[in-house]
This record gives structure tokens, sequence and C-alpha cells, in this order.
């Protein structure tokens, strides 16, 4: 069976110094650990690569093709939204479902991890009972090095590329522009420092892309697994300071970077620390035979031709016609802007101006795209999802408005131009059945007129002229920095 | 086993004599990075004099080791302050390493080989990344660089900052990132003062600083010069690394890398050695340690102020009433006389918004900024005492211990950002009045003197004659308006007013 296999494997590369007990025992553990981790075993998986559509392969459909973790408990939140994936579908089967009080987010999410762990450590001991005959998994231990390099490097495409094509933190949204900075979730915080500048995000995505370079090619391996110790690893630490959301995505870059990194350990400690002569001492498999060198090319050539060259002219693609965050409809043409609410009316009564008020709109912006935003200074609840993933449907790309809390409200919004009619939809997933419909009018280019029934029933009217506003945050360097209000 | 691959003073003495172009090189290399490591500014050693060292405190150590870097020529032009043009002094100095060189050629004809040079270009380089990585790490570690958040900042929309502030904000929302961030440096710096954790410590300089040399360029912060200098020592620590790595990992063969330490034989080479070592260790690292801990301990923030506010005033205000000249002005966001809203700190400070009021920006901290007379016409400027605007203050007297006027020389609260006008007060609360002045160096003529009243807990009645001479009174309330940036993963869903 699946030892005696592992058998003949093994006794086929193996060679050298037989390893002690003890090495043996802890290599079978990490072999079972990271297979276990790494090999899909959810079918649906493999389906991917006969169903999906390669003549028109999506982004996405690279995305599902980079791999599928091992997760038989699923780590949940109660709260409303929260376990929201928007517009895609649940195809896994869990074994539990747990709701720890940490939510998703604190050390109960590695308890998958931790399972495949202990099996690990189970399967070893089974193993070495099993087989006790002497071995050297030099070759072996390379395979596992390589095969864990390559799943890092395949499983990071989606991050590089829609950095180095800035669409992972897509510009600000006028929305947010208009939003202070304590009406922000950490979360929200953290993945918009990239969203006002865009060049740093590019040079991440480059730091990536090197790494995925580094850990392709064998003699490179040991600086990638570094460099993704030392950047993917900060960004772990990160996600878990910000409740950033990725962290398990990212500390895996941590295991796996130390796993590949740990046999060049001793010897660059010995040439480097202890300024000693040193050799690397690693066997690498030979790859003599023909069909090993055409088997071995063969993979390397469709790992590189898929995940680094289509992948990056699909996310290229994606920038440059639907950045996969940004709705996709454009709003209304040339309204784009911040608008203050000159006149609100409810059931034909004035509601004068206060920040106060609980039914009355404040500070609206309209996007380029189609959505519409305002303040209502009532209680709601916030979205509850993060505006992560490659949503399908512009209602659920909602980095624009996910973690956003001060009473702004954001509906996504269909035009008819004919009727002069908004059908308007808001885009929080806990109030997703409020639609709206608001005729309009603009009687010059900088005002805009709102009526119809809110979300209460009540007939509303609203007059809305555009704001001038200095942006120091795009001012130009050559600007003088003065603020006019 | 294989042996350590230290050369002796012998064996370097046995070896053959450089040739005359190796020579030339290792001169201008040494000149080089001896004049990145070493201020040779006017204006540092004038600071150093001038210092107040009765009131020493980490300012100082950071104002010493910190900024340092050598800023003979300023280019006014837009790429001469935040592109490539800023960059213009490393090739400077390097041209001062080449003519040196040529004239150290001309007086030296007898020594053989320059070993030692580059011995001592690594010391100078090593303690310099060393300090400076430590420098900053404590800014991070101790919080003072990217200081905790206040109620103007949480209460000013996004559009209102510059991109290098919001930056700064970003990474104080957490403070065991910041934190983190600062270890990092100062794991760095502490792995460069022993020889032998030398590579590893330079490796993570480098990545450390190169990272924060991109950022800088990125978001127009103006320190992208000072950290691509610390990145270019460290790879002149890692270089003689790299080829044996190179054949270690990559071509897979024995590999060693050959170290040459001069031996320190007589007794006032070694005296003098372990007197620097560990004088500048002491000072730089441990009497730095110590002022930090003071600073943080005594809540001497360098961007906050601490002259203790109204107490149980904090927070973000309503203005409820306001009437100017006695005329009730109704709320209208777009209103000019009116003010929008107003914000209190723990400390003796108010934000307050008004629509029209247009207002010069602060920029903060950053000496490589330009100041507002500064204007972009492309002249190069040339001074003898180097970075004049980090030392400018320096300049001719002993600093003055200035207490009274430390709060109201901060700008913090305001500086890369707007959207609000921000006055420092003094209180007396005997007779309930705030004397109120306009934070802002460009602004300071601005004052206001305000009787205060305050009937319940969360309500501010102020009275008297702002700056434009109106008798103003303002009814303030508290606002118990929820920020989500607080919340915890347990309530995140529900916002309430």
């Amino acid at each position: 069976m699946m030892s005696e296999i592992l058998n003949k494997v093994t006794a086929a590369v193996s060679s050298g110094k037989p390893w002690t007990g003890f090495e043996k025992y802890v290599f079978r553990t990490f072999f079972i650990f990271f297979a276990i981790l790494l090999v899909p075993t959810n079918p649906n998986y493999y389906k991917k690569w006969v169903e999906v559509d390669w003549t028109n392969l999506h982004i996405r459909d690279i995305g599902n093709l980079s791999g599928s973790g091992f997760m038989p408990i699923k780590v949940a939140t109660k709260r409303e939204g929260g376990n929201d994936l928007g517009g895609f579908r649940e195809e896994r089967k869990y074994i539990a479902t747990i709701y720890p009080e940490s939510g998703e987010y604190g050390a109960w999410s590695y308890i998958n991890w931790g399972i495949a762990f202990v099996l690990g450590a189970i399967g070893g001991a089974i193993w070495s009972v099993v087989d006790r005959r002497p071995r050297n998994y030099d070759i072996l231990y390379y395979f596992l090095g390589a095969f864990v390099s390559f799943a890092m490097l395949i499983r990071l495409q989606g991050l590089t590329f829609s950095k180095v094509f800035p669409t992972q933190m897509p510009d600000l949204a006028l929305t947010q522009l208009n939003t202070p900075f304590g009406d922000f979730v950490a979360q929200k915080l953290y993945w918009i420092q990239f969203s006002f500048v865009h060049n740093y995000e590019r040079f991440a995505g480059y730091a990536e892309l090197l790494i995925m370079f580094l850990l392709f090619f064998r003699q490179t391996r040991a600086l990638g697994a570094a460099l993704s110790l030392a950047m993917i690893g900060n960004i772990a630490f990160a996600n878990h300071a910000y409740d950033g959301g990725i962290h398990l995505a990212a500390s895996f870059y941590v295991v796996g970077g130390l796993f590949v990194l740990w046999r060049y350990i001793p010897p660059l400690w010995r040439l480097l620390v202890k300024q000693e002569d040193t050799e690397l001492g690693i066997v690498y498999y030979p790859f003599s035979k023909p069909w090993e060198k055409a088997l071995r090319y063969g993979i390397k050539i469709f790992v590189f031709g898929l995940f680094f060259v289509y992948a990056g002219y699909a996310h290229w693609q994606n920038y440059l016609y639907d950045s996969y965050k940004v709705p996709a409809l454009p709003g209304l043409a040339n309204a784009r802007g911040l608008y203050s609410v000159d006149s609100f009316n409810v059931n034909g009564n004035a509601v004068p101006y206060s920040p106060l008020d609980s039914v009355r709109w404040q500070e609206v912006t309209l996007e380029k795209w189609a959505t519409l935003s305002f303040s209502v200074f009532n209680t709601f609840e916030i979205h509850g999802e993060a505006g992560r993933g490659k949503q399908f449907a512009d209602v659920d790309r909602t980095y624009e408005s996910a973690g956003t809390g001060g009473g702004r409200r954001h509906y996504h919004h269909v035009t008819d131009s004919v009727q002069k009619v908004l059908h308007l939809q808001n885009k929080n997933k806990v109030y997703g059945e409020q639609k709206l419909d608001l005729q309009y009018e603009r009687p010059t280019s900088e005002q805009l007129i709102l009526w119809g029934k809110n979300e209460y029933q009540d007939s509303i009217y609203v007059v809305l002229n555009r704001k001038d506003k200095t942006y120091p945050l795009y001012q130009d360097r050559s600007q003088e920095i003065v603020w006019k209000p | 086993m294989s042996e350590s691959h230290i050369i002796s003073e012998e064996s370097v003495a046995a070896q053959q004599s450089w040739s005359e172009r190796k020579k030339f090189w290792a001169h201008t290399l040494f000149i080089f990075i001896a004049l990145l490591c070493i201020p040779l500014d006017w204006g540092f050693y004038k600071m150093v004099y001038f210092i107040d060292y009765a009131h020493l405190n980490y300012r100082h150590m950071n104002e010493i080791v910190a900024f340092f870097n050598p800023q003979f020529i300023n280019i006014f032009s837009e790429s001469g302050f935040f592109g490539l043009a800023s960059f213009i002094n490393i090739p400077f100095v390097f041209l001062l390493g080449v003519i040196g060189s040529f004239i150290w050629g001309k007086l030296d004809k007898t020594t053989k080989d320059e070993r030692r040079l580059y011995y001592w270009a690594s010391v100078f380089a090593r303690y310099r990344v060393a300090y400076g990585a430590i420098a900053w790490g404590y800014k991070k570690m101790f919080l003072m660089q990217m200081p905790p958040q206040y109620e103007g900042l949480w209460n000013t929309e996004l559009l209102d900052f510059f991109a290098k502030r919001l930056y700064w904000e970003y990474i104080s929302v957490s403070m065991p990132y910041e934190f983190f961030l600062g270890f990092a440096e100062f794991f760095a710096g502490f792995l460069l003062l022993f020889r032998r954790t030398t590579t590893v410590g330079a490796l993570l300089a480098f990545i450390v600083f190169g990272n924060i040399a991109v950022s800088n360029l990125s978001y127009d912060i103006g320190e992208q010069v000072p950290s691509t200098i610390m990145a270019i020592l460290a790879v002149f620590l890692i270089w003689k690394d790299i080829p044996a790595v190179f054949q270690l990992l990559i071509k897979q063969k024995d590999s060693a890398v050959e170290h040459y330490y001069p031996e320190f034989r007589k007794k006032w080479q070694k005296y003098s050695r372990w007197t620097l070592k560990y004088g500048f260790n002491f000072i730089f690292v441990i009497l730095f340690f110590a002022l930090e801990v003071v600073g943080f301990t005594t809540n001497d923030f360098y961007k906050i102020p601490n002259t203790a506010g109204l107490e149980n005033s904090a927070g973000y205000y309503e203005v409820t009433e306001f009437r100017k000249n006695g005329e009730l002005i109704p709320y209208n966001p777009l209103d000019t006389a009116r003010w929008q809203n107003v914000t209190f700190e723990d400390w003796s400070s108010i934000g307050i918004k008004m629509t029209g009021k247009v207002r010069q920006i602060s920029m903060f901290a950053a000496g490589s900024y330009p100041r507002t007379h500064e204007v972009y016409n492309g002249e190069w400027h040339f001074y003898i005492e180097g970075d004049s605007r980090r030392y400018g203050k320096y300049a001719e007297k002993k600093e003055k211990h200035d207490p009274e006027n430390r709060d109201i020389n901060i700008d913090w609260e305001f500086a890369g950002m707007s959207g609000r006008n921000w006055f420092y007060y003094k209180a007396d609360t005997v007779e309930k009045v705030l004397y109120l002045q306009h934070k802002s160096r460009f602004h300071r003529e601005e004052k206001m003197i305000l009787k205060y009243e305050r009937p319940k807990d969360g309500r501010i009645i102020f009275n008297g004659i702002n700056e434009y001479q109106d008798s103003i009174y303002v009814v303030l309330d508290r606002s118990e308006r929820d920020y989500v940036l607080f919340h915890t993963r347990a309530d995140e869903v529900v916002w309430k007013p």
C-alpha cells in the first residue's frame, strides 16, 4: 500500500549513509505533514482542471488551480455577514465548524495545521514501526523541499501579480476619501496603505515575484526561502496585528520557508558566522535518465508557462479592463464627486441641516463606477466581510465599502437614463434587500436632484451640489501646500 | 574539520604588493565609505557643541546618530527633494573620494597594500549602520516615531491627509506592529555590533533600510537619502561574502571567506580600541536606551504635547449652538462663520473645523522636506555646513531649555494634514478662562480669549472674543459617536452614532 510504494520510491533514490532513527522520524513526520497540507484531497479541485475553460482562463481560475488547502474544520465567526464569500459558491464539506471567541483571526484558526501535524507525528511513528530498515532520505528530502518550494511559488502568483498590476489594493474610492480616519476598522487601514500610492504596492509585487523566481531554481531556493521568511513573515505578523485576514496564507510562507531553508542554515552558519571553510553537503537528485530530464523540464516549463507567464498576462488584462475589486458598471456620466446635501425633504417637510439627524443624508459621493454613498447618523451594521476575493457581481465588490463605520451607506445602482431612474441596492449583505428606485434630474452639471421612496417608504426629495475640494492626498509636489476648504 | 580563515599580519606582509590601480580604487572606496560614516558637516559639530547637556534627552541622541547624512548640495527642484536628483550628494562624495585618492597616491608611494583600509572602512560602516539602526529601532520600539493617535486625527477625512502622514498613521494603528518594525531595526543594528554576526546583521539591515528607502520614495516621506546610504553601507559589508555564498549555494562548491583583522599590539592601541568601542556602545546603545525609558515613562513623546488639557474634556464635540456678536447662526456645513465641530485632546490643544478658512499646511519632521521659501526654481545651492535644514536651529547659540514653549512648538496634530485649525490653550481654572493661540507657525497671531463653563459632563460653553475680535458664544456637546477603529473582534458589527 502507501508505505510499500514509499518504500520502493525511497529505496530507489536512497544512497549514502543511513540516517539515525530520530532523523528518520522527524523527516517522516514533516513528509506526512506537508503531504496532507499541500496535496489536494478535494475532488472538486481535480475536476476544475478538466472543467475550466482553457481558452479563456480567468485570474479566478488560476487561483483555483493553484491549490486547495487541507481544511476539515472550518473556523468561522458568528458576526452577521462575517463568513460571506460574496459571489463564491461554497463547495467544500467540513467535518465540523467551530466558532472560537477570537473569531477567524486567533490561534484557533491554525487548528487544521495542528491536525495535519498531529497526523504527521502519528503517521511518522507508524511508519517508523513498519519500516525498520536503514534508510537514507537525502534524495527524498530534496524532492520534498522542491515540492514545498513549488507549492509556495504557485500559491503566490495571485498575490504577486495583483500587486505588480495594482488590483489587490485598487485606488481609493471617493467615499473612502470622504470618511474620517477613525471610521475605518484596522484591517481596512492596513489594506489601503497601498491604495493611495501604488508605487509601493508595485514594489511589494516585484519582491514577491523575485521570491517566486528564487524558489523556482534549485540553486537559489535557499535565498527564496530566506526572503519569503523575511518579507511574507512580516506580512503574516502584520495580518495578526491588524486582523488583516490572510494570516494563514502568509504564515504558510514562514513554515514552508523555514522548512526549505533549514538544511542550508548549518553550512551558511559555518561560512558566515564561524568564518570557517565550508561545504554545502546537500545531495541533489541527478536527473540523469532522459525520461527524468524530460519530465523535470516538462513540469518546470508548464509551471512557468501557467503560473508566471500566463498568470502575469491575465492579471495585466484584469488590471486594464476589469480591476477585480472595483465595480465594473460605470456610474452617471460626469457625476463623480463629493456632494453637499443642500436640501432634504421627507414627505414634503424640509429637514434642516444637522449632523445629528437620524434620517437626513450627509456627504454624498458618486464614484466613477455605479456606487452612490452617503452618511446617516443612525445605528447600522457594518459589512461583516472584508471586501476581499475575486467577486463576479458589482454588488459583491465591496473593497470600497467594507469595514467602514461612521454611518456610511453604500448603494450599487443601475442607471435608467431614459426614464431617469437610479435603481439602488444596498451593498451591505445585511441590508441586501434594501432596493430604492429614485428619480433623478441634473439641472446643471454640478447639481443632482433625487426623489422617490427611501428604505422606510417615506418620500424623499434631495438636492445635491457638487463640492469643490482640495485633496492634499493627491496634491502635486509642485503645488503650494495651502488648504482651501 | 575546517579551520578559520583569519589572515595574520605576517601573512599580509609576506604577500605581494598591490598594483597601483588596485590601491587607487581602495583609497577611493575608503574615503567614500568614511565620508558616508563620519560627519563632515560643520553644522553637525556645532549642534553637538551647542546641545544643552544639563538636559540631555533621547531627542539629542537621535539628532546625533539617526539623521546624519552628507548633504552639501541641495537642488531646489521637485526631483531634488523627492526624486533622483536628491541623491546628488552620493556621487559627489564619491567624486571627493576620487580626488582624495589621487592626492593620496601622490603623497604615499611606500605602502604596499591596503587591507588595513578595508578593515577600517568596514569598522566605520558597521558602527554607522549599527547605531543608526538602533536609534531608528528605539524610535519605534518606544512608539515615538508614530505616537499614539488622538481625537483630531480620528475625525479627519482621508482626503485631508498627505500621503506621507496617512502612511505614518496606518502604522500607528497597531502598536505591536510598530514595535515589531522597530525591533527588526534594533536587532539588525545589534548584530552589527559583533564581528561574527556582521554579515547576518548587514543582510537584515539591507532588507530593512532598502524597504524604508522605497517607501520613502513612494510616499514622498523625504528620508530616502539617509536610508539609501544605510542600505549602501550594508551592501558594502555583505560584499566580501557574496562570492563565497555564491560559490556555496549556486556552484555548490567548498567555500570560505577571507577575513583580515589587524592586531593591536601596543598598549595604547589596545586601550584606545577598548575605550572607543565600549564608550560608543555605552553612549549609543545603553545610555540611549535609558534616556528613551526616561522619555517614555515621563510622557515626553517628542511629537505629543504634555501639558494636561481641561480635565475629562477629551473627545469630539458637536457645535450645538453658535452665536456671533449675539446673532444665532444655524448649523450649515457650508457656513464660514460657524464652527463645524471641535476636538479636545488629553493635552491642551483643540482642533476646530471651520469652513472656508484658507490655511498654510505644515509639513512634519524630515529636514529634507522643502521649507516654504524653498521654491522649485532648479537652482543648485552649496552649503559648507552640510544639512542646513537639520542643523539650522543650532546655528549660532547654545540650545535653550524651554519647557514653557515645548507644546506650542509641537505641530504633530496638524503636520502633513489639513482639515482643522489647531489652537494651543493656557487654562486659568480659577477664573475659568482659556487663552488660545493658533498653533501653526504661519498663523500664530490668531488668538482667542474664551471664558468657559461646564454645566454638566460632556458640555462646554465658550463665551468670549475670537481671532477676528468678534464676540462668540458656543455650546459644545460631546458626541458619543462610535469609532469602528476601536472595535474589538467581538463587537465589530454595529455602528452606533
